[in-house]
């Protein structure tokens, strides 16, 4: 055998045995090292290169991370006896790498437990609730615009029939419960595992109150609809009318107008005519009576006259 | 200096006798020593790009963070270097999926219901979409605390809207409060992002397209409708008012005027009558009696010609003589 591969042999050995001696764990991973079948020491939750036993010594990394943890949807019915999917999330974290190791192995393990516990929190806690209560987070006063699209008379309250203001909103609330009574059951079951938060991340109708929550919907735009034509149509009638009234307003106003100057003029006239016949009213009267004559007779007339009359005598003398 | 890799070979080969024995001989340890040369070069040098910044980490544990260019490392994974675009403005999108960004963008076709359809605080549904836009400004935390960020910035996002939509009437999300919207998500979302220690900031949320669910779309149409029609029933009896009383307005200054006309009119005339009557009465007094007479006659003389016939009745005869001709034989005359 020659000197060469007897380094290389060499080398490859001085490997093996620093690979087998030594295991590193990045920032986000801790570790616990298992010694043919049980854990040895506390988990390693410092990052860098660290020592083991070759061959006897195993390690098993977990995360050291903000873990997900996502929610089946599921069905809840509300105590106001509705049915609503709730789909919620969670953030959890690897407490004691050690602890859980020994109660749950791994982090499957770990979820198969979450979703045991925080199912049944979700459920018993929202199911303890009103729909209303659990949609809203706090009693705000909602401004529900001219024509109130509330649920107040929907069919899905038949039973309830409380005004918005009068319900207090409990969603923060209630996830903020969940999440304490969920974060208290973990540390009594000593898992090795911590909940960070849970959220409800989707309330939903299921379909066949989701149809019945648009038939209304669509009902209550209908009857808006209506209202807005009745509106248009009343407000052009009373236009309509304004605008008769108006214009009689101003059509008798002028004539009364009108009538009050002729009037005016009429006695300023007479007044006149009286001032100048008032000198001689004989005289007057001559003209005037000379005047129907000239106005009333034409050839369709006939002139009975009396022999003893003026005319006649003045006739006479004409001859 | 040798001026080639070649050239340093030939050197080696040359001073091969001189050198401390290399543990291999011939070709065969040439080629490993520059697979390993190689290979230290390969994974000793890194580059960071302008909008990143380089994350090391020397045997798993973090050792630094380094700056955009060229840069060294130790070697066959003893350090590694995690790239984390720490200038840049991530954008996720909520109810809707860009399938194509550009001039005219492309969405993704299909529906994102479970998504953007939420519950509002009347129990009354709203689709809503919306997108958060937000940088990594902490990259040692955004890679080392939290398992799957950007699952968790969406799951955060979609839950705060919820709630915070949840607690508003349909008529406020759809109008009235967008604006509130978007600032109390973008808060309770950053509150809830440090409490994991994602190493995000949000820096937008905004909303997109807000509507009715697509079910009962055609009924808010058919109220926008109706709020035309309403409108348009306004106009026109407005219209109608416009061209009545415009009119009439101007009948009646017309009427006034008219009557105005008239009384001067009469007045005038009246002026007009008295001054002849005045002045025919000076000329009278003058010679009342003649005058009387020569009024009375040339008005008769004006009128007898027009009659058809003159009849003079006789007081003592007690009946009626026709009286000559005094016209002469007229057309119909003398019956």
């Amino acid at each position: 055998m020659s000197r060469g591969a007897l380094v290389v042999i060499v080398l490859v050995l001085a490997l093996l045995l620093f690979a087998g001696a030594t295991y590193t764990v990045p920032e986000w991973q801790q570790a616990i090292v298992v010694q043919l079948g049980s854990p040895v020491g506390a988990p390693v939750t410092k990052a860098g290169l660290h020592f083991k036993l070759p061959l006897i010594q195993k390690v098993h990394l977990f995360d050291k991370r903000v873990l997900e943890w996502d929610g089946d949807p599921e069905v809840i019915p509300t105590n106001d006896s509705k049915f609503i999917a709730v789909d919620t999330f969670a953030r959890w974290r690897v407490s004691n790498a050690l602890t859980m190791y020994k109660k749950v192995v791994d982090e499957a393990g770990a979820q198969g437990r979450l979703d045991d516990i925080l199912d049944g929190l979700v459920r018993d806690n929202l199911s303890a609730h009103s729909l209303p209560e659990i949609v809203r987070s706090s009693n705000r006063k909602m401004e529900l615009g001219e024509e109130a699209i509330s649920a107040a008379d929907s069919p899905m309250t038949e039973t309830g029939g409380q005004r918005e203001s009068a319900i207090p909103g409990l969603r923060d609330k209630l996830t903020r419960e969940i999440t304490e009574a969920a974060q208290k059951r973990l540390t009594e079951q000593n898992l090795g595992i911590q909940l960070v938060d849970l959220e409800i991340k989707r309330l939903a109708y299921t379909d066949k109150v989701l149809r019945k929550v648009y038939d209304r919907m669509i009902s209550q735009q209908l009857r808006i609809a209506e209202k807005y034509r009745a509106l248009g149509q009343g407000k052009k009638a009373e236009i309509a009318g304004q605008v008769t009234e108006e214009s009689k307003r101003i059509q008798s106003e002028a004539y009364r107008k009108a009538q009050d100057i002729l009037g005016a003029g009429e006695g300023e006239a007479t007044s006149i005519y009286a001032q100048a016949y008032q000198q001689d009213p004989e005289f007057y009267r001559l003209l005037e009576t000379l005047r129907t004559y000239k106005g009333s007779l034409d050839d369709r007339g006939v002139l009975l006259l009396s022999t003893d009359s003026e005319l006649f005598r003045y006739l006479k003398t004409l001859r | 200096m040798p001026d080639s890799f070649d050239d340093i070979i030939i050197e080696m080969k040359k001073r091969q006798s001189k050198l401390p024995k290399l543990p291999f001989k011939g070709s065969g340890g040439l080629i490993v020593t520059a697979i390993l040369l190689l290979a230290l070069v390969i994974t000793g040098y890194y580059q960071v790009e302008p909008n990143e910044t380089g994350v090391i980490l020397r045997f798993g544990k973090f050792i630094g963070t380094a700056a955009s260019g060229p840069h060294l490392k130790m070697p066959f994974g003893i350090d590694r270097v995690y790239k984390v675009k720490t200038d840049y403005q991530f954008k996720e999108e909520f109810g809707f999926r860009t399938a194509h960004a550009g001039i005219r963008t492309q969405y993704a076709k299909g529906t994102f219901t479970n998504e953007s359809d939420m519950l509002t605080g009347d129990l009354n549904i709203a689709t809503v979409t919306w997108v958060v836009q937000y940088r990594i400004v902490d990259p040692k935390a955004y890679l080392f605390n939290v398992r799957g960020v950007v699952g968790t910035i969406r799951d955060v996002s979609e839950a705060m809207m919820r709630a915070t939509v949840g607690d508003m009437s349909f008529n406020e999300v759809i109008q009235l409060k967008r604006q509130e919207i978007e600032v109390e998500v973008k808060e309770r979302m950053q509150k809830l992002l440090d409490r994991f220690g994602c190493g995000v900031s949000v820096r937008l949320v905004q909303l997109q397209d807000v509507h009715p669910p697509d079910p009962v779309k055609d009924s808010f149409d058919e109220v926008n409708r109706a709020r035309q029609e309403m409108d348009q029933a306004i106009n026109q009896a407005y219209q109608q008012y416009n061209k009545v009383i415009y009119r009439v307005k101007g009948e009646a200054e017309q009427t006034v005027k008219e009557a105005e006309g008239r009384k001067i009119e009469r007045v005038n005339e009246a002026k007009g009558d008295a001054t002849l009557f005045l002045k025919q009465l000076k000329q009278y007094r003058k010679a009342p009696k003649v005058t009387r007479r020569r009024l009375f006659l040339e008005t008769m003389r004006k009128v007898l010609p027009k009659l058809r016939q003159v009849y003079v009745i006789d007081e003592n005869m007690k009946g009626m003589v026709p009286l000559l001709d005094l016209r002469g034989a007229g057309a119909g005359g003398g019956k």
